[in-house]
């Protein structure tokens, strides 16, 4: 048996906030947000739909297959430096890919034989990652089920690092979706409060360099716990319960060696939609309803990445262990659901190192819980 | 997080056929042509008929296996390989939205765009609720599903995982392998259950993905499988030689060496076998063993 600890040694993003993290992180903790008209950045058939778009990021689909997808998943990996001598792996993970190269298609000639060939295997699967790598799908908890397998590959001894890599650009499929289920907002997002009216849909990718450590060394931030579920039950609406969102996170912070009342704060997948923050309130309530916590969304600021939000709320949870502060969900006064401790308006201080919970949820009923906490 | 680098352990794998096959050059079913009207009356998920053929045939093939090792009342997960799957859901849910606008998409059609549907539909009407996902899209996809299979046992977040292998042509990848100079998928739809209950119709000793992983096995069996580019070079008869059958081909080769294994067991070196595919790229393997005679 060998013990060993996983540190989150770098993370990475590339979202409509910022070009990279530290940029992101300090537009989060001043409460701004990115928000524009999808017809601003190529999307006519749904005009006025309000997107979070990453600026100037080029999203032409090319003849050798790229596009804005791969790209901003490019941005995010040349900005990890793993050491030379580590045994890497890497971990993806997506929701519409390239699927505008449909759209592009239907639209453009002359056809090449490529984007055809793109359409039955993914350009971006196949070229992102220069070695070993691993893609996992499941919509919106994709990023933080690629981090488990990551992690579990790590635990196994089958890599020494693990670069964990969410990505989603902008779809004509993903914004007339959204829209059509009348999940998107028609003005600003307003994540776990009681006004909310859909969600913000953006486009990003964030990334998580894991790094197995010595279960002796008190340095770094660690990836403590993770838990997931599965609903089961519709192919976009969550249980009315939350039971098994409340199962997985129990399991991640009974892994993480936790208790509850040690949990400092919760960075949620707080979309802005009636129903998904309707549960994910009822069971932070009822998981915390003596003590209360704190709460905060990022997706009111940048919007809701896909598969790489799981992902952003790890590295907010991360930011917020190494700092001290987790940021508000929005500058103003929000009017917050009942019973929940919506972080608003500042940042709010949490102590350095303090155990964290990060969720994801995703189409189809997935859940995914994972607890980041300081080394000690 | 403490975390225990475990020996690896055997899983039962119990086997099922999505479909019965027929003059597939194989005794197993799940490999071929599956009928549209088998696969409407069986698929077994909701709103089927949004979804392409590939989704339906994991569901017909998951319904079989759950005949065949009972209720999930363990805490199952499922997972699928993955693939072109939503192409065909995708293609008509843009050119809806491009040629009557959004406003006329049905909303049932969205979920369906998304690869990860494959699993999650499946998981819904087999009551999967350990996790559903996909995993997966070159011909290696199959070996990274039982990986993942094995490794969720391992750490405790399942006790059986439906691994599904599934691979379907329909209208739209037909127009795309076609534009593309590429081979027609044929349909796929094998189940395998993986940990649970009962010794199984295999085992499965593990997974790897490094050729050095396999040296402790140098006296296997071993069925080297090889891709160049699409062409696929096994040492033993497979129904999908000549073929395509993408995310599922590890799944179609582990079947083929073990009944070959089987039948020619005497002369073999014993019950346990390694099959292994290699490219340009990549290598991965599986160690199992045939349980019955």
């Amino acid at each position: 048996v060998n013990a060993v600890s996983l540190e989150i040694a770098e993370v990475a993003a590339v979202g409509s906030l910022g070009a990279n993290w530290p940029t992101i992180w300090q537009a989060l903790l001043r409460g701004e947000l990115a928000s524009s008209a999808a017809v601003n950045n190529g999307y006519p058939l749904t005009p006025g739909v309000p997107v979070s778009a990453v600026v100037g990021l080029d999203r032409h689909i090319g003849e050798d297959e790229y596009g804005p997808a791969f790209r901003l998943g490019r941005d995010v990996l040349h900005k990890f430096a793993p050491a030379s001598d580590t045994k890497i792996r890497y971990f993806g993970a997506t929701n519409h890919s390239e699927s505008d190269i449909l759209l592009h298609l239907s639209q453009e000639m002359p056809e090449t034989r490529s984007l055809w060939r793109a359409l039955v295997i993914d350009p971006l699967t196949e070229h992102l990652f220069p070695g070993p790598s691993a893609w996992t799908f499941s919509a919106c908890t994709g990023g933080l089920h690629a981090l488990f397998a990551g992690a579990l590959d790590l635990a196994d001894g089958k890599c020494t690092d693990a670069i964990v890599i969410g990505v989603d650009a902008l779809s004509a499929i993903g914004i007339a979706g959204f829209w059509r289920v009348g999940a998107t907002t028609r003005g600003v997002c307003r994540p776990l409060q009681a006004d909310r009216d859909g969600i913000l849909i953006g486009e990003g990718a964030a990334g998580v360099h894991l790094r197995a450590v010595s279960n002796d060394s008190k340095e770094g931030v660690r990836l403590l716990g993770m838990g997931m579920s599965c609903d089961a039950f519709h192919p976009t609406d969550p249980d009315d319960t939350g039971a098994w969102l409340e199962q997985a996170i129990r399991d991640a912070v009974q892994r993480a060696g936790c208790e509850l009342h040690t949990i400092a704060g919760i960075v949620s997948h707080g979309t802005g939609t009636a129903k998904n923050d309707q549960v994910e309130t009822e069971v932070y309530r009822r998981l915390w309803q003596r003590e209360g916590i704190p709460v905060t969304s990022i997706k009111s600021a940048m919007g809701h990445t896909m598969s790489a939000a799981g992902l952003f709320n790890v590295l907010v949870a991360t930011e917020a262990c190494r700092s001290g502060q987790m940021p508000p969900v929005s500058r103003e006064s929000a009017n917050a659901m009942h019973g929940i401790d919506l972080i608003q308006g500042e940042p709010r201080p949490i102590p350095k190192g303090a155990a964290l919970l990060a969720v994801a949820m995703g189409f189809g009923g997935n859940n995914c819980a994972c607890v980041v906490g300081g080394a000690n | 997080m403490l975390c225990t680098h475990e020996k690896p352990t055997s899983f039962p794998l119990s086997l099922a056929a999505g479909f019965d096959s027929v003059a597939n050059q194989a005794s197993f079913g799940g490999v071929g042509k599956c009928e549209d009207a088998y696969l409407a009356q069986h698929s077994n998920i909701k709103h089927a008929r949004h979804f392409g053929r590939a989704p339906a045939l994991a569901g017909a093939t998951a319904a079989r296996l759950v005949e065949r090792v009972g209720e999930p009342k363990l805490r199952t997960g499922l997972i699928c390989n993955g693939g072109p799957w939503n192409l065909h859901a995708s293609w008509s849910f843009l050119s809806r939205a491009r040629d009557a606008g959004p406003a006329y998409l049905n909303p049932i059609h969205f979920a369906p765009t998304l690869v990860s549907a494959t699993a999650t539909a499946v998981a819904a009407a087999v009551g999967a609720h350990a996790f559903s996902y996909v995993v997966g899209c070159d011909y290696f996809a199959f070996f990274d599903v039982l990986g993942r299979a094995t490794q969720a046992l391992r750490h405790g977040y399942a006790e059986r995982v439906f691994a599904l292998a599934v691979s379907a042509s329909d209208s739209s990848i037909e127009a795309a392998v076609t534009r593309a100079g590429l081979l027609m998928p044929i349909d796929v739809g094998l189940g395998f259950s993986v940990g649970g209950l009962g010794t199984g119709d295999l085992s499965l000793l593990e997974v790897v993905t490094e050729e050095s992983s396999i040296a402790n096995y140098s006296l296997t069996s071993r069925y080297d499988a090889l891709i160049d580019g699409s062409r696929l070079t096994f040492p033993c008869k497979t129904p999908i030689s000549g073929t395509e059958a993408l995310g599922a081909t590890a799944a179609v080769l582990i079947l083929s060496a073990a009944e070959y294994h089987s039948r020619h067991r005497e002369s073999s070196e014993g019950p346990e076998f390694i099959v292994t595919l290699r490219n340009s790229k990549r290598f991965a393997a599986a160690i199992l063993r045939i349980n019955l005679s």
